[in-house]
């Protein structure tokens, strides 16, 4: 192991250690909805009012910001403007910035927002650039041109694509698979690698109807990249392709995320939330005010009889906000995904084979943090070869 | 597709190659860093500002 390599595991290591001592080190992040209206209107939006033309109280904003950043975490704070589309209020975000990088604030923080990228020009775009280190946007970007436009109102040739790659190069773009795109799923993803993305976060649409024809489609498209990434093996793979196979050599059952543990979503009206999908704005009022009665660090609350037997359910993602809003129950999964699921599990194990196993490379050749990766991949495909086998 | 005993073999090859090293032992140790999701995510939360969910969609949300 290098020095920078034993450095970069020893802040790791840190950062772990100090995560079990400290109940500081809570992931913290203060979520301000801007505004719930967005100017476009994607088929797999989960907003459930975006008629609203409210948006946020700057004074509310800064006093929850002024509580909020007095009080230091080891991680610091990240600042999510939330929308609809955020940047229809750029105006007050703005000034909520300039008004907070002014105060002394003992914690460190971040501003972050997830846009749709089409109102990013002109004096928003300049304003971003000027800033980009202390306000990080994410773009939500679902392909190519066509399929951009049929999930996101055509909007491809609003977008300036170019400004984002170059002005946050190591920000994800998220991209969402639709019924209405999974066709190009392949041409897609490989698109954004074209455009020079490094870190490209693709899922199916949640809380939409998938049915069976998708299935074979889906598996398809996935062969596809899967030769891609075989044939392009310096790509950082999508995340559809990074399933974390090493969790099956523990077996141990772990949350998906921090909601409702390690992480906090303050809403505007400065109340604490497992995390943002739990606002009234987005869950329903009802709804939101029976989530702080969740335990999420019981394993009975967040993962159901039906999945806890399944050979796949440490490495079957879910979303618990999503479960609560569909299902009632954040451990009631989307059992319609649950077949899609199983077909990139059988798909990207036989990439990972393909990529290790049947491999041409020497062993002396793989630098020693590659080979420890591996052979935690293949610990755990052994344990679920047999039944990934089944998968039809 | 999978021929287990191919699998296996290479296993034991890459075992006994990092045999001695210096490698943490653990995979969570490689990944693990972000808070919450213990590496079931790309990995690049450090390196943006995302130490928490803020829609890297690893975990299906849209």
């Amino acid at each position: 192991m290098n020095r920078e390599t034993r450095q970069r595991f020893k802040s790791r290591f840190l950062k772990k250690s100090m995560s079990m001592i400290t109940k500081k080190n809570l992931t913290r992040g203060v979520y301000i909805t801007t505004n719930v209206t967005c100017n476009l209107n994607c088929v797999y939006c989960y907003e459930k009012d975006k008629t609203s033309k409210e948006t946020f109280s700057l004074e509310d904003a800064k006093s929850v910001l002024t509580n909020t950043l007095r009080e230091t975490t080891t991680r610091g704070t990240l600042i999510n403007f939330h929308g609809g589309e955020p940047f229809l209020s750029f105006h007050k975000i703005r000034e909520l910035c300039e008004w907070a990088w002014k105060q002394e604030f003992p914690e460190n923080f971040t501003f972050f927002a997830t846009s749709n990228g089409t109102l990013i020009h002109g004096e928003i775009k300049d304003w971003l650039y000027k800033n980009r280190k202390r306000f990080i946007v994410s773009l939500s970007l679902d392909g190519n041109e066509e399929m951009q436009n049929l999930n996101r109102s055509n909007s491809f040739d609003k977008i300036d694509i170019d400004f984002f790659v170059k002005t946050w190069p190591f920000q994800g773009v998220k991209v969402t698979i639709s019924p209405l795109t999974i066709r190009q799923l392949a041409e897609g993803i490989i698109f954004i690698h074209n455009k020079g993305f490094r870190d490209i976060r693709a899922n199916l649409a949640q809380m939409i109807s998938w049915d069976s024809s998708s299935k074979d489609i889906y598996e398809t498209q996935l062969y596809h990249l899967a030769q891609f990434y075989l044939e392009n093996p310096n790509l950082d793979k999508c995340s559809l392709f990074k399933i974390p196979f090493h969790a099956l050599n523990s077996k141990e059952l772990k949350k998906w995320c921090g909601a409702g543990t390690e992480m906090e979503a303050i809403d505007i009206d400065g109340k604490k939330y497992p995390c943002h999908l739990f606002f009234p704005s987005v869950c329903g009022k009802e709804k939101s005010k029976h989530a702080t009665n969740i335990n999420f660090r019981e394993i009975e609350s967040f993962t159901s009889s039906e999945c806890i037997n399944c050979p796949f359910v440490v490495i079957c993602p879910t979303c618990y906000g999503s479960n609560y809003i569909e299902r009632g129950d954040i451990k009631l999964r989307d059992m319609n995904l649950c077949e899609m699921e199983k077909i990139r599990f059988k798909v990207v194990a036989e990439y990972e084979y393909k990529r290790i196993v049947l491999s041409n490379e020497k062993i002396i050749d793989i630098p020693l943090e590659e080979r420890h990766k591996r052979l935690s991949i293949l610990q755990g495909l052994e344990k679920i070869v047999a039944d990934i086998e089944n998968i039809t | 597709m999978f021929n287990l005993s191919k699998l296996l073999e290479v296993k034991q090859k890459l075992q006994l190659s990092l045999a001695g090293q210096d490698v943490a032992s653990n995979y969570y140790d490689l990944f693990g860093y972000c808070s919450g999701c213990d590496g079931h995510c790309s990995g690049t939360c450090d390196d943006t500002c995302e130490g928490y969910c803020s829609g890297c969609g690893d975990c299906g949300s849209n």
